[in-house]
């Protein structure tokens, strides 16, 4: 499944060998921990084991920073 | 259980008798709940913060120290929603794309809540952290901190500001404290506090938000539509202080909770033990600019000399 993800201002189009990918799927790719990062599907934030779907508008908010 | 589980529902709205879909999961209080009541809750969390400490009285002026981030802008939001008179501070640091859309957003919060933002640019009181950067020897997060705090003091004073406000949250707390306790820094330590009270020139400076995690200003900032800089500031791409918190994460992702019980035992247990053995460092005042300092010029206006012989030669 190809998605397209917004992250940090940025469209990512991210190619997935499964079918099914979750909301924490979507975490890892990037590199990051439910402890401080969330997705947000068409404006509503989502369980980390929600399903998502190509046609959904799907976004990563990780809140760390280092300043 | 550490995420929310789907028909969960929040805890709030049940404890008074109404039943409504948990919008998240907070796994540090085992708190299902709705997003209209987790902005209420931050609020509530925080004004508990600022009355512990006695961080701020009702007719005290606050400036808050505006980054454009998620917690400086969150904060200034609930200050303001807690009716205390908060104006905001940015400081255009000159690094390039990251410092101008983070002033946009700043400006364009503060035209939302109706306050007054006061702005100044490194480019015209110094030089910009760029070049800065190039000039000094040092790290440039060191710099642009040393830069920063001289500033947000200096104009709260000018402009008749009493309190300086600062979005610290719980992560930035906690990794500090973790960083200080690995090399049992005690005068670092005796002054790690959420409340520095003014004395010396310095005006009085607190950290409401530091028990709220850093996602919980993020879901806050998320739930409440305040528009923030989403990207990393590029010199901080890679900061120590990000690998320190990653880890920290970790454990907490572990044990819930680890974070805040960390935090507030040592403020609890360990800060009453230190807060008289730092080396009380006798503070002048600088002979350019009348700011605090412990040499007889301060590190900026070294800095500005420097500029100046650099210039001229």
């Amino acid at each position: 499944m190809t998605l397209k993800v917004l992250f940090r201002s940025k469209e990512h189009v991210i190619d997935f060998s499964s079918d099914i990918v979750k909301a924490k799927d979507i975490l890892k790719h990037f590199d990051l921990s439910p402890e401080y990062a969330f997705v947000v599907v068409d404006g509503k934030v989502v369980s980390e084991d929600e399903n998502l779907k190509p046609d959904k508008k799907i976004k990563v908010v990780s809140a760390i920073s280092g300043g | 259980m550490n995420s929310l589980k789907k028909g969960s529902l929040c805890l709030i709205c049940k404890t008074k008798g109404t039943k409504k879909e948990a919008d998240i999961y907070l796994p540090a209080y085992r708190l299902p709940i709705c997003k209209e009541h987790y902005l209420d809750w931050v609020v509530r969390r925080v004004e508990e913060t600022i009355k512990e400490f006695r961080m701020i009285k009702r007719d005290d002026r606050i400036l808050v120290a505006v980054s454009g981030g998620k917690d400086s802008l969150a904060l200034w939001d609930i200050l303001v929603k807690l009716g205390y008179e908060a104006d905001g501070f940015y400081i255009n640091l000159g690094i390039g794309e990251y410092s101008e859309d983070s002033k946009e957003l700043a400006i364009k919060f503060s035209k939302e809540i109706n306050r007054t933002l006061h702005i100044i640019s490194l480019k015209d009181e110094l030089l910009p952290i760029p070049k800065l950067k190039e000039k000094f020897n040092k790290p440039t997060c060191s710099v642009c901190g040393t830069v920063k705090r001289y500033y947000m003091n200096k104009k709260a004073k000018e402009l008749g500001y009493n309190v300086l406000a600062t979005g610290h949250n719980l992560d930035d707390e906690v990794a500090v404290l973790f960083k200080n306790v690995l090399t049992w820094d005690i005068n670092y330590l005796s002054r790690q506090y959420p409340v520095l009270e003014e004395e010396d020139g310095f005006v009085r400076k607190v950290k409401p938000l530091c028990r709220m995690s850093e996602k919980e200003m993020a879901l806050y900032s998320f739930f409440r539509g305040i528009e923030y800089i989403e990207y990393e500031c590029p010199f901080a791409e890679g900061a120590s202080t990000i690998e320190t918190k990653k880890f920290i994460s970790a454990l907490e992702e572990k044990s819930p909770g680890m974070k805040l019980q960390f935090y507030n035992s040592f403020l609890k247990r360990v800060y009453p033990l230190m807060k008289d053995k730092d080396q009380k460092v006798i503070l002048k005042s600088c002979k350019i600019c009348g700011e605090p300092s412990v040499n007889d010029t301060c590190s900026v206006c070294n800095m500005k000399l420097k500029i100046e012989d650099y210039t001229k030669s």
